[in-house]
């Protein structure tokens, strides 16, 4: 506002018309690292076993095989809903973790956790099962009483079959039959899940029914991941909503892409940089539900944040249906691909598809002398969004744009990344970094062919497909 | 956009659903037995009492009232069996099953007429029949039986445990302490912790059926079957 003052001298509201945008604030650099992120939930783990290990959870072991299999379903009892916690922290979107991982990389962990957790979930029941069976006389006593005779254990049931239906169905082979929002508004049951299965994990855990300072930890432990989650979480989703961006323009690309800036007032609440994604809620009636990620087509400034939105999914379409004025709650921007990674060394961007957008805004804060090499990959040229605008920033910093087009099936070679072709087209490989976002199969031939021809993987920026 | 778009309530349908049906399977599932009712069951003496456990309370009074009015029986008693647990005052009639018939025939007629029932039965037979708690308090400990001593096992022995319970004049139990001893630390405190919570439990429930402490199965199903002998004693 300050500046605004200064600059235009007249009136301290930003107008955008008349006032030279300023880019925005750079997102606050904090000095961490993903495996920070990934120590943190280790230490979380470490700390939560050693308590049950010390606390006679590894006498279990010392007891044979029945003792091995109590042992057993009480650790992976534990490891379960400690899963469960890890998963609930990396979906939070906490600054520091989004900072040091960048959300699709937290998000792809979340996936990975939650896997684990389903398989965790298998062994503790079955575990639980064959501990119990002796005691309880027999398979079919000791499924009614762990389904609804022992207190509590009915909630359990029910808690588990939910956290396993939540982790079924993002499996890849159902998320895709599913929308995104039917599959996200199952994924959110999950929280009922991890409630209900929580006091079998006080009544039966015979150490913490027994052990106030275990149960105090636990509890507390318990209410903190979650308190964490709640209010994190859905503050940030409320307070976004509380204060939209404006459409304040669309352009028609091509047939099914539109270009849309989303500015106003409220964009001096953001910090962001190229390179990075927001999700974007349209606050119009039938819309605001449906949540989008989009990434940065343009470096944003206090002029707005441009996105390019292909027509893929509902919300992709709803959004394409936009009108200027309507307003869009924005969280984000996210993601840890920023001008800062290329750290002085020559630019190699590879794109396709939609995926071209965030090069787009990289190649705008680029140095003048950066020479850029751009590799883009699109059925056709009209696919790809912005050509111009690359062709034209790549020039203007002594770089060159490269177009493959056709579909794969048509190409004259089988992988267009294979590292001879990479050599052969980037002569300085050995000095790069490299920023590859796209579809999934070609993110992951491009990583494959950049590593294979010697590019370390902290030189390769990936923007992960974790949608 | 000619897309068709679903709306709201289709997408959050599906999730809204699970979680609806989610409550109603917990309903459906959830019938927690008590201790006692399960260590018959492993016993093999009686399967279903579960449905007799769910019976509303003031049949429980009626019952006693109905054996007061009529009975009034100064003999030792055997009938204080597992069959017929929540209605432990009407152990002090001749038979339990013949308890249960009247339970179920003498429902609405009690409910007519309880308070004429149930206030001469201390001055019809104050020393011997199921009197109102105040003044069954009053001689507690009239009779003392020790139960059998039970091993703490849960596939493996953990240790022992003897209940000594206390009955009043007319045989109401009416305070319970227990003897145990543990193999090793962990049982030991496991049972230091759950054996107040049982002998309240014992106390409130008049009987060896007892909910038993959650995380302490094996000392619970020791405890409730060194109760039911020491009440088979009497």
């Amino acid at each position: 506002m300050k500046t605004a003052l200064r600059t235009s001298g007249s009136t301290p509201r930003v107008d955008s018309a008349v006032r030279r945008p300023r880019p925005l604030t750079r997102p606050t650099q904090l000095p961490f690292v993903g495996s920070d992120v990934v120590a943190f939930l280790a230490f979380f783990v470490l700390v939560v076993t050693a308590v049950w290990a010390t606390r006679g959870g590894w006498e279990n072991f010392t007891d044979g095989w029945s003792g091995l299999w109590r042992g057993a379903a009480s650790l992976t009892g534990i490891w379960t809903s400690l899963a469960g916690m890890t998963g609930l922290l990396l979906a939070a979107r906490f600054t520091w973790m989004e900072r040091a991982a960048g959300l699709d990389r937290l998000l792809v962990w979340h996936r990975i956790v939650g896997d684990t957790m389903g398989l965790l979930l298998g062994v503790h029941i079955f575990t639980s099962i064959v501990a119990d069976m002796p005691l309880r006389g027999g398979f079919v006593n000791t499924i009614i009483d762990l389904t609804g005779r022992e207190p509590y254990m009915a909630l359990t049931t029910v808690g588990a079959g939910l956290v396993a239906i939540v982790i079924v169905s993002s499996l890849c082979a159902f998320r895709e039959k599913l929308s995104f929002e039917t599959w996200y508004f199952v994924h959110l049951t999950a929280y009922v899940g991890l409630a209900m299965s929580f006091s079998h994990q006080i009544t039966l855990g015979s150490m913490l029914s027994t052990d106030r300072t275990v149960r105090a930890f636990w509890v507390l432990l318990s209410i903190y991941a979650f308190a964490v989650v709640l209010f994190g979480r859905w503050i940030g989703v409320i307070s976004a909503a509380r204060h939209p961006l404006r459409v304040t323009s669309i352009d028609r690309i091509n047939s099914d892409t539109v270009a849309v800036v989303l500015g106003g007032r409220n964009i001096n609440r953001f910090s962001g940089d190229a390179g990075q994604f927001i999700m974007m809620r349209s606050l119009i009636p039938g819309q605001w539900w449906k949540v989008n990620p989009s990434s940065l087509s343009a470096a944003p400034s206090t002029d707005g944040m441009r996105v390019t939105i292909k027509d893929r999914g509902d919300a992709s379409a709803a959004t394409a249906r936009l009108r200027v004025g309507d307003r869009v709650s924005v969280e984000g921007p996210y993601g840890t691909t920023t001008p800062d990674i290329f750290e002085g060394r020559r630019p190699l961007l590879i794109a396709g598809g939609v995926g071209i957008t965030p090069v787009r805004a990289l190649l705008e804060r680029l140095d003048r002398n950066s020479q850029p090499l751009v590799l883009l990959r699109g059925r056709t040229e009209a696919e790809i969004p912005h050509l111009e605008e690359i062709a034209q920033l790549t020039k203007e910093r002594g770089g060159e744009v490269l177009t493959l087009l056709g579909r794969t099936t048509a190409l004259k070679v089988n992988d267009p990344f294979s590292p001879q072709i990479l050599r052969g087209i980037v002569p300085f490989l050995d000095d790069c970094v490299a920023f590859v976002c796209g579809p999934t199969s070609l993110t992951f031939a491009a990583r494959k062919g950049l590593k294979e021809a010697g590019v370390p993987s902290s030189r390769i920026h990936l923007e992960l497909p974790w949608w | 956009m000619s897309r068709h778009e679903p709306s709201l309530a289709r997408r959050i349908a599906p999730a809204v659903a699970l979680t609806g049906a989610g409550f109603a399977l917990v309903q459906a599932l959830d019938h927690v037995a008590p201790i006692g009712v399960a260590a018959s069951t492993a016993l093999g003496e009686q399967t279903q009492v579960t449905t007799a456990d769910s019976m509303p309370t003031p049949v429980d009074t009626s019952v006693s009232g109905q054996a007061v009015a009529t009975t009034v029986p100064p003999t030792p008693v055997t009938g204080a069996s597992p069959v017929a647990p929540n209605t432990p005052r009407a152990t002090n009639s001749p038979q339990a099953t013949t308890a249960q018939q009247q339970t179920q025939e003498t429902i609405p007629a009690q409910s007519a007429a309880p308070q004429a029932t149930a206030a001469p039965a201390p001055t019809a037979a104050p020393a011997t029949t199921a009197a109102p708690a105040p003044a069954a308090t009053n001689d507690c400990g009239a009779i003392v039986k020790r139960g059998s001593t039970q091993s703490i096992e849960w596939r493996r022995y953990y240790g022992t445990i003897a209940v000594t319970a206390k009955f009043t004049s007319s045989k109401v139990l009416c305070d319970v302490s227990a003897d145990w001893q543990a193999n090793d630390g962990k049982s030991q405190s496991i049972n230091s912790y759950a054996v107040p919570y049982l002998n309240q439990q014992a106390v409130s429930s008049k009987s060896a059926n007892i909910q038993g402490v959650s995380g302490a199965t094996a000392v619970s199903v020791a405890y409730s079957r060194s109760l039911q002998s020491a009440i088979d004693a009497l």
